[in-house]
């Protein structure tokens, strides 16, 4: 039995991904009418309204001389991290922090002025096969385990700045996992998209293919996802909340600089 | 800057579901969803200042987004930008799905513009009758017997069993 609903979200089609490129091409549609509007001396006010955006499109994080948020991070090649190993003893801990009160609405972390500083980091943290690099200065790393003791494959950084009590912890979390290609039908498919890699526009991290988007999480908290091409069907995956500081160059810089540990 | 931000988030939390209900409203023509996106954020980005709110920001998006539905005077071209979105777009698989996807989308089309919105309005975006009449700039009774009709016209062109649509609102 379908019913009118159901009919109407399938005819509707799959929810797109929006991307950098959707958003910075928007923003310019609306400066430009703001600046035509202006021009004309259609509305009162509309000079003041352009001389704001454009010294707002001047120190807007991650854009570019051209607005294009989406260009390569430049072809700069992350040195390989060097892999310095951590005692099982010296285990990250989470920092402390009060429990999130799920109870009201999810808020974002806010915007910083400029995008998160990454420094150098390179180091293996048991119970993950993961290493960065660089990582996030100021950021606290956190392995998590399941019940039965395995480490998860992945790995988080958490902004020590704030406290999930405040902000939502999706906005507050840089998480680094695995991800896959998985074969379906005889089709190679990024699992998040559906897509083949082939068909997915492309940018570098490093000297790697990368596919970057801005992913809506439940609850209309913003992240970057960034998809590193490691191997056939072998994908890394960082995912960043864009609000504190994780425009498209850091992440890519970020991404470029993890690998599967040895 | 913050304005410019504010914007950003909102059309990254909203732009998806403003193209699902623009395809619905095109009946499946992508770059004439797309168009009507563009031109409903455009507008939303010149007004920002007076819609912040995100009641406000939501209901201007998708009441320019409607008016562009039913006022566009179809050109023989369009002139679109370029966005990835359509890139992404993970279009549905082939399948029993799809199949039924271009039967709805082409009962859409046989729809009138103001059926129609009131149809998508109403059943895939969930409104009411008040919100819906806010949107189209017409009455409630008007909307209830837009709605009326365009329901009774789907029934016919989808050839659905008419038990299974009187579930509906």
């Amino acid at each position: 039995m379908t019913d009118l609903k159901d009919l109407l979200e399938n005819a509707a089609g799959a929810d797109p991904a929006v991307t950098d490129n959707d958003l910075m091409a928007d923003l310019r549609r609306g400066k430009r009418s703001v600046r035509r509007r202006h021009f004309a001396g259609v509305a009162g006010g509309a000079t003041a309204v352009a001389l704001v955006a454009a010294g707002a499109w001047a120190v807007l994080p991650g854009a570019d001389s051209t607005g294009l948020d989406s260009q390569p991070a430049g072809r700069t090649a992350a040195a390989p991290p060097s892999q310095a190993v951590l005692p099982p003893s010296a285990q990250p801990t989470k920092a402390k922090r009060t429990p999130p009160d799920h109870s009201r609405p999810p808020v974002q972390a806010p915007a910083p002025d400029r995008p998160v500083k990454l420094v150098p980091d390179g180091v293996v943290r048991p119970g993950t096969d993961l290493v960065c690099g660089l990582k996030p200065e100021g950021w606290e790393p956190v392995v998590y385990k399941s019940s039965n003791g395995v480490a998860f494959s992945s790995m988080v950084f958490e902004s020590a700045e704030l406290d999930p009590a405040q902000y939502d912890e999706a906005s507050t979390r840089l998480s680094v996992r695995h991800a896959r290609i998985w074969n379906e039908n005889g089709k190679l498919l990024v699992e998040k998209y559906g897509q083949t890699w082939e068909s997915l526009p492309h940018v570098m991290a490093g000297s790697r293919q990368a596919v970057a988007t801005l992913s809506n999480l439940p609850k209309a908290i913003i992240s970057r996802d960034v998809h590193m091409r490691m191997g056939p069907t072998q994908l890394l995956q960082t995912t960043g909340p864009r609000a504190l500081g994780w425009d498209l160059p850091t992440m890519l810089r970020f991404t470029a600089s993890c690998v599967f540990a040895k | 800057m913050a304005q410019d931000e504010e914007y950003l988030e909102f059309v990254a939390g909203h732009r998806g579901r403003m193209l699902r209900t623009a395809r619905l409203l095109t009946s499946g023509d992508a770059h004439w969803a797309e168009d009507l996106v563009q031109i409903a954020l455009t507008k939303l980005y010149v007004h920002w200042r007076k819609v912040r709110q995100a009641e406000g920001a939501s209901s201007y998006a998708d009441r320019i987004l409607v008016n562009a539905f039913i006022d566009e005077r179809r050109r023989l071209w369009r002139h679109r930008e370029t966005a990835t979105a359509d890139i992404l777009d993970a279009a549905p698989a082939p399948g029993p799905d799809q199949a039924d996807r271009l039967t709805v989308l082409d009962a859409l089309a046989q729809l009138p513009k103001r059926q129609r919105a009131a149809v998508v309005l109403r059943y895939f975006r969930d409104l009411d009758t008040a919100a819906v009449a806010e949107l189209m700039g017409c009455s409630q009774g008007t909307v209830k017997s837009q709605t009326a009709r365009g329901l009774e016209k789907l029934r016919d062109l989808i050839n659905e069993p008419l038990e299974i649509l009187e579930r509906v609102r």
